[in-house]
């Protein structure tokens, strides 16, 4: 009978530990998304704001660097894999030309797989600059994208940018 | 209590414990995986033409988390921001009569649990007998695999400006 107690006490004390762990892995769980997503935030930003400093390093940080890399641009072109987004950067961003004047990330929503290496993202989208002088602006562009933490580090891997009909 | 019973019960812990393991376990085939989410992504258009709402709600996530940016100026948040829509599509005034995806692109996570992709949509459809075509649309998405069945999670379709 004494063994009999002593098996149920330790019955109940494995599931209590199995809850108690579940509890603290659900409130550890939230407190690492909150940090994840304050980095997707900026991974998000910089991957906009790098072209007011023209600081290709950052860009080139925040996306991935394959030939898988997608861009679904607001015009009818696409930006296919990490070397024609070195191409455009040599060629037009780069150019003294170009300059970026304002970006502003808005209403932006971020998601996570439940496994969290995986996350997705909409927000609005300002971007304002200037080609030789000439004005351009990007007001409330729809954007999406998909990241993914790699070797510890959240980067881009799609997004497309849109305006509405 | 016997101790043949302990054994029973440590046996059985150890039982639940490996079934838990071999779930994370589980090997990615990316050939089934690619077919199911082209399959998935088919079915988010393809269920219009037999009006098979069960089936378009299979395959989107369930939650308010879901996003879908149509060509225009709506923004739908939330699975039931897209149930409020459903009155248009099961009117007898819309028909769908078909779709075509062209140069689809699915990429996974490294842990296969996502994936996401691109193409251009044809969707063919006419609401009173005339013709609502959405044709060249470029459509990005991404997609999660829960319990086992792949649900878009984002979607995003837009013309070219």
């Amino acid at each position: 009978m004494p063994k009999m107690i002593f098996l149920w006490l330790v019955i109940f004390l494995i599931i209590g530990l199995i809850i108690s762990c579940s509890n603290k892995q659900n409130a550890s769980r939230a407190d690492v998304l909150q940090k994840e997503r304050q980095i997707i935030e900026k991974v998000i930003n910089d991957n906009i704001k790098w072209a007011l400093y023209k600081d290709l390093d950052l860009l080139y940080s925040t996306i991935q660097q394959d030939s898988t890399f997608l861009i679904v641009n607001p015009d009818a072109s696409l930006m296919e894999g990490f070397a024609q987004v070195e191409e455009t950067a040599k060629s037009f961003w780069m150019d003294p030309r170009f300059k970026a004047t304002y970006s502003a990330v808005k209403d932006l929503h971020i998601n996570f797989a439940k496994s969290g290496t995986t996350a997705w993202y909409y927000c609005l989208l300002d971007d304002f600059g200037e080609w030789n002088g000439r004005p351009y602006q990007w007001e409330n562009a729809r954007w999406t994208g998909v990241l993914e933490k790699i070797d510890g580090k959240w980067v881009i891997r799609q997004m497309h940018i849109s305006f509405p009909k | 209590m016997k101790e043949g019973h302990s054994w029973i019960i440590i046996i059985g812990l150890l039982v639940v414990c490996s079934i838990f393991s071999c779930e994370k376990e589980k090997s990615f085939n990316r050939d089934l995986e690619y077919k199911a989410v082209e399959q998935t992504i088919n079915n988010v258009i393809g269920w219009a033409v037999k009006k098979d709402f069960d089936l378009f709600f299979k395959t989107i996530a369930d939650d308010s988390n879901f996003v879908s940016v149509t060509p225009y100026p709506r923004v739908k948040f939330g699975v039931e921001d897209v149930e409020n829509d459903t009155a248009f599509w099961a009117s007898p005034n819309f028909k769908a009569i078909g779709h075509e995806l062209r140069d689809l692109r699915i990429n996974f996570s490294r842990n296969g649990d996502v994936a996401w992709y691109y193409c251009v949509l044809d969707d063919y459809n006419t609401w009173k007998g005339q013709p609502v075509n959405w044709e060249k649309v470029r459509w990005t998405g991404v997609l999660e695999k829960r319990n086992g069945k792949w649900r878009v999670v984002q979607q995003h379709y837009s013309w070219p400006k």
